[in-house]
């Protein structure tokens, strides 16, 4: 049951509100990522073919994958770690910075845990250079090195703190996968709608300009910072990219472009409140669109 | 809930020690392991993990837990994963059956023909080119090494 007022916001900003909402009564489909740290591409696509498993690849990463199996998780891949079991919307913040991961010497996963993406980052950078994985909450740390140990990762530092605390140190890129309201994701957890309020968009949003502040700070000049959410809040989205082009005039924001992959620029107006222009730059990941989750990301240069 | 030791505060173990264990009974260069340092954490637990700073961090672990020194060295399932295809030495080679009760956290009774070459010992355990985990081979029987978390029933082979 989608509340009214979540129709209201969303509906006023969505392109085709009754394919959006029609969306978020379905199920996304199963996807993994092949492990480059384990695994060629190749391989898993014919150990699956011959498990009768039927595959189907998408144009936006060559390592993701769409099963229709529901047992992904009994395979022998999985087990050795050779596949990763990951929501595609996941995948997407690493891909922004694709070209420079190989290169990069030192980045900062903010918000880690699980690892789904610090797995990918070290798998972009080919187990080199150092990713300090952290996380606050020291009850998902033991999932984040569970999922980095069965990925064969050897170049994170797991730390647990509070990011707003973390050292002076200076990152090629920070990701900052923040903590919000979840919206994106009640395609598979019903709960989301059944207990969505306001009260949480309002409660997150605050949280998280402390979260990109800090995380610009510790961008190294010439480094990037990628901000993404798994929710539609606007006021978690495009308000607090805002907030930092307030607050931090030497951050720009970057067009973010993936092939294959349909995005809608961040709104600029929402409600009475107006958007610094720039905010459009960032992607909206609406739903019905591919098929996934809804996300939102922006990729911000120092 | 226990903390991990900081292994920020822990010196390197030896790790030419650990090095030559490896190259002796593995058959695995030292060459393997120049882009990373090794860490010691607590009760015997061994790192490898980046060249790193961990000054005025709270840290929770650093790299991969590739092996246990308690009077011996003990090599982890992490470390025969990912470093399985370098491994020229002590590899049993299990049939199916095998395979999957290893993978299933049973021990196993491999053949003569499977055990081949390896000593007894800690030994890479494959199923055809697939680096499966460590196990313990004695008089015969493999001991399975496998952490409890990472056993699972794979129906798909």
């Amino acid at each position: 049951m989608i509340p009214e007022r979540f129709r209201e916001r969303y509906g006023a900003i969505v392109d085709d509100p009754a394919a959006f909402f029609a969306c978020l009564t379905t199920f996304p489909p199963k996807s993994f990522r092949v492990n480059g740290l384990k695994a060629r591409r190749e391989n898993v696509v014919e150990r699956f073919g011959q498990y009768g498993m039927g595959l189907r690849s998408v144009p936006w990463y060559e390592d993701a994958f769409i099963s229709d199996s529901l047992e992904i998780g009994s395979t022998l891949e999985h087990f050795l770690g050779h596949i990763y079991i990951q929501e595609l919307t996941s995948m997407l913040p690493p891909l922004l910075v694709r070209d420079r991961l190989p290169n990069a010497r030192l980045v900062l996963d903010g918000c880690a845990a699980p690892g789904s993406k610090t797995s990918e980052i070290a798998a972009l950078m080919g187990n080199r250079g150092a990713i300090y994985a952290n996380d606050p909450d020291y009850s998902r740390i033991r999932a984040l090195k569970f999922n980095l140990e069965k990925t064969g990762v050897l170049n994170t530092v797991i730390t647990n703190m509070d990011l707003r605390n973390y050292p002076n140190m200076r990152f090629n890129v920070v990701f900052i996968d923040a903590p919000c309201s979840s919206e994106g994701i009640c395609r598979k957890n019903d709960s989301i709608l059944s207990s969505w309020s306001e009260h949480f968009i309002h409660r997150h949003s605050k949280l998280q300009k402390q979260l990109i502040t800090k995380g610009f700070d510790l961008v190294a000049p010439g480094g990037v910072l990628v901000y993404s959410t798994c929710t539609y809040a606007p006021e978690e989205n495009e308000e607090v990219l805002d907030w930092l082009l307030s607050n931090r005039e030497e951050a720009k924001i970057e067009y973010i472009s993936l092939s294959g992959f349909k995005t809608s620029p961040g709104i600029t107006c929402w409600g009475d409140r107006e958007f610094a222009p720039a905010v459009a730059r960032a992607a909206r990941i609406w739903p019905h669109h591919n098929d996934t989750d809804g996300f939102f990301m922006a990729k911000v240069v120092k | 809930m226990r903390r991990q030791k900081d292994v920020s505060k822990s010196q390197s173990p030896r790790p030419g020690e650990i090095m030559d264990y490896l190259n002796t009974r593995f058959g695995l260069e030292p060459e393997l392991f120049s882009e990373y340092t090794f860490y010691l954490g607590s009760k015997g637990r061994v790192f490898l993990g980046p060249r790193a700073s961990m000054n005025n961090l709270r840290i929770a672990t650093v790299g991969l837990l590739v092996a246990r020194v308690n009077g011996a060295i003990k090599p982890t399932t992490n470390l025969l994963q990912i470093f399985g295809n370098q491994v020229k030495s002590n590899v049993v080679t299990l049939e199916k059956k095998n395979a999957l009760a290893f993978i299933k956290g049973s021990d196993v009774v491999p053949s003569t023909e499977e055990i081949g070459l390896a000593t007894d010992g800690y030994v890479l355990l494959r199923y055809l080119h697939f680096s499966l985990g460590c196990g313990l081979l004695r008089d015969g029987k493999i001991k399975n090494m496998l952490p409890k978390a990472k056993r699972l029933e794979v129906k798909f082979f």
